[in-house]
């Protein structure tokens, strides 16, 4: 990577390290361990690993929320935590508190104030947000007694609210319907390819292998793995082959034969099935949309 | 960085932050709709404790005693105080308990600006609160006649312009039929109290064993060049101070004098001291003083959004926590010296025994700015173990002046200004964004 490239990094994490310390008990946790990482404008990167091994803290850090112990981390070149650098970032936390006094509306509004836009803009950007993320039910109710999902559309409602260029975006999907899922997921991906870059982090690796192109794996403060995604997950030595032919068991034989002759071997025959995520925005898709005529 | 970074799903271009004033406003607005719901609470709660005080003060008038004055005069302050502190707990600690401040921290938002709009907000909140509350307070004290509810409250507005005061060994032992207590007020003293309507106030306090009864018969007489401006027989609750109202006297020199007319021969009563004071005078003063009335209420917010808020270090804030409830307990003080600054009253009369003749030195006031940090720096000086400032610390706490000359005050006086000091400090380190 060029020198210029890299000061184009939309995140950069360089030799971060992260300590928590207790004055009573008296008592020091390790949560980052020299983290290096970087983000190019319009990548979404999956951050990856099991509870406790340093995610959370890595968004935080990024959000401007922490300060490393060491090392250093830009937003854009700009110092995490600035207020340019914030200005350009949208951070949906892994819970995020939403004053339950307000209505969802209010709190995006108050977003909107706060990032300097008109009260036209904000009611339109509302209208938008409310339409993609399925708050329009609820967006003037007010926060108390909201379901997790419901939480959770507003906190990324409220990161997506001043279109930043960089979304840090932790366990954003938990607890969000399939359906919603998939509608977020389709739209951080329209993000992405409109320049946006997303830091991404889930315990539900579907999702992140299905929207992620390079993925970084942690566990106890330190990056196990890190690449694109299609290099990290592929299977070099073995090749699959879909086929759909009238007769299956004699086309399997003859795929077999083709294998020997080639010194290889087939190791599995399977029928493909469709995944559960599919199959469940067909049927409820198919179900509201015939209520809706009936 | 390509064209690319900036994602246009729209067309729309990154925002400019909103300046401050914007962001102030904003979280403002934020928190004063966040905390909707308590307000009612708070109003209903505390006018409900009002009103008890109310009733206090209306049995309190046939007979009051030390507990009920402590209660009355200390259970308003306390209870707002209290309030305060648990509403900016809430508000703030709250933030991060839940992830609020996660969320909220994230956003482009000047830690200053973030910091004083939450505290405007609860300000704000919890002015209309004591507004209402005023209000509800004036309506029931008023039916139930407890003129005097409102000695705390209004403290402000009785500033003290001239002081007689005395030490216990010299409390003016008055009996039945014994010779009077006399005061003069003149000099300076007297050409301050020119405009506004002038109070005095006396102090009654039995000095050795508990009274037998709670109202003593006393006659006060007010005297102007040898001719009596204002004679009346009162009543008064023992262990209560109380107020004469005067209409404006111009500026004469005035002789008070004070005598028990009746009641039993085995009483004796202490008065300790009088105080010529003068009302705040006009729309603006008036405002100011009631608003600084509260000015504890709102500096226990301020302590609370600094202690809590999401932009300090911890360290820090564990630090000026501790720090700034204690200065929240030493508000009043502060609180008086920016009255009187506001009021335009000097550093005030010196404090002496009170004495029947009054030969005591009244020297030349000082001015509010010079009295205000007379009084901050003895405070300061107060904490060396040498100083012995109980006595300046009595007559503050009786809403009387300690000149800037004489002043030693007690440590507590000490405790806003070095809260102050750190305050300022502590606000300065924690602006630094991480």
């Amino acid at each position: 990577m060029t020198r210029q490239s890299t000061q184009m990094a939309a995140l950069r994490f360089e030799g971060v390290r992260k300590e928590f310390r207790s004055f009573l008990p008296r008592r020091r946790v390790l949560a980052l361990e020299s983290l290096d990482l970087e983000l190019a404008p319009g990548e979404i990167v999956g951050l990856v690993g099991p509870n406790g091994s340093g995610k959370t803290t890595a968004f935080r850090l990024a959000a401007g929320l922490l300060k490393p112990d060491r090392g250093s981390i830009s937003l854009f070149g700009l110092p995490a935590g600035s207020r340019a650098a914030r200005a350009r970032q949208g951070y949906m936390p892994e819970q995020p508190g939403v004053p339950e006094r307000l209505t969802p509306a209010e709190l995006l509004h108050f977003v909107g104030r706060v990032a300097g836009m008109g009260r036209t803009e904000r009611a339109a950007r509302i209208g938008e947000l409310s339409e993609l993320l399925s708050l329009a039910s609820f967006v003037d109710r007010r926060m108390k007694g909201f379901s997790k999902g419901m939480v959770k559309r507003t906190g990324l409602a409220a990161a997506l609210f001043n279109r930043p260029g960089l979304l840090l975006l932790d366990e954003p999907l938990e607890g969000v319907d399939p359906l919603g899922a998939a509608a977020v997921k389709e739209h951080l991906a329209r993000l992405a390819a409109q320049g946006c870059a997303i830091l991404i982090s889930s315990h539900i690796l579907s999702d992140v292998e299905a929207l992620c192109t390079s993925l970084l794996v942690v566990n106890r403060g330190r990056l196990l793995l890190s690449g694109a995604k299609d290099d990290i997950l592929s299977l070099r030595d073995l090749v699959e082959v879909r086929f759909s032919a009238p007769d299956e068991d004699r086309t399997i034989g003859r795929i077999r034969e083709l294998v020997a002759q080639c010194e290889g071997e087939v190791v599995g025959v399977g029928r493909p099935r469709e995944d559960l995520e599919g199959l469940f925005g067909r049927l409820i898709g198919s179900d509201s949309g015939g209520r809706r005529k009936g | 960085m390509s064209s690319r970074v900036t994602p246009s799903d729209d067309g729309a271009a990154l925002g400019r932050p909103a300046g401050p004033v914007g962001q102030i406003i904003a979280t403002a607005i934020q928190t004063v709709r966040q905390t909707r719901g308590p307000t009612l609470w708070t109003v209903v709660g505390l006018g409900s404790v009002l009103a008890v005080a109310g009733g206090a003060v209306l049995t309190g008038a046939g007979g009051g005693g030390d507990l009920k004055a402590l209660l009355f005069h200390g259970a308003l302050c306390l209870l707002l105080t209290v309030a305060a502190l648990a509403a900016g707990a809430r508000a703030l600690a709250g933030d991060r308990a839940s992830g609020r401040r996660d969320l909220l921290g994230a956003q482009p938002i000047f830690a200053p600006a973030f910091f004083l709009g939450r505290f405007a907000g609860l300000a704000l909140r919890f002015g209309l609160a004591a507004v209402v509350l005023a209000a509800l307070g004036g309506v029931v004290l008023s039916l139930t006649g407890g003129q005097r509810a409102f000695l705390r409250v209004t403290e402000p507005s009785r500033l003290a312009v001239g002081a007689r005061t005395c030490d216990e060994d010299d409390i003016v032992r008055l009996t039945p039929g014994g010779p009077a207590a006399r005061w003069t007020f003149e000099g300076a003293e007297r050409a301050e109290s020119r405009d506004g309507a002038l109070r005095f106030s006396f102090r009654l306090r039995h000095p050795k064993s508990k009274p037998l009864q709670n109202t003593v018969p006393l006659r006060v007489t007010v005297r102007s060049n040898e001719e009596i401006v204002v004679e009346r027989q009162l009543t008064v609750s023992l262990r209560r101070e109380f107020t004469l109202p005067l209409d404006p006297i111009g500026g004469r020199d005035l002789d008070v004098s004070c005598a028990v007319t009746g009641g039993h021969n085995f009483m004796e009563i202490g008065l300790t001291g009088c105080s010529l004071v003068r009302g705040a005078s006009g729309p603006i003063v008036a405002l100011l003083v009631a608003a600084l009335s509260f000015l504890p209420l709102l500096w226990s917010i301020l302590a609370l959004c600094l202690l809590f808020s999401a932009f300090v270090q911890e360290t820090t804030a564990f630090f000026a926590g501790g720090v700034l409830l204690l200065v929240t307990l030493a508000g009043p003080t502060l609180q008086k010296d920016l009255t009187l600054i506001a009021a335009g009253i000097p550093g005030g009369g010196h404090s002496h025994a009170a004495s029947h003749d009054d030969g005591g030195d009244h020297g030349q006031p000082a001015s509010p700015v010079v009295g205000f940090l007379a009084r901050a720096a003895g405070g300061v000086l107060s904490l060396l173990p040498e100083t012995d400032g109980v006595g300046a610390a009595e007559a503050l706490s009786r809403g009387e002046c300690p000149s800037a000359g004489g002043l030693a005050a007690s440590w507590i006086e000490a405790l806003p200004y070095l809260g102050l000091l750190l305050l300022l400090g502590c606000a300065a380190f924690s602006w630094r964004r991480p």
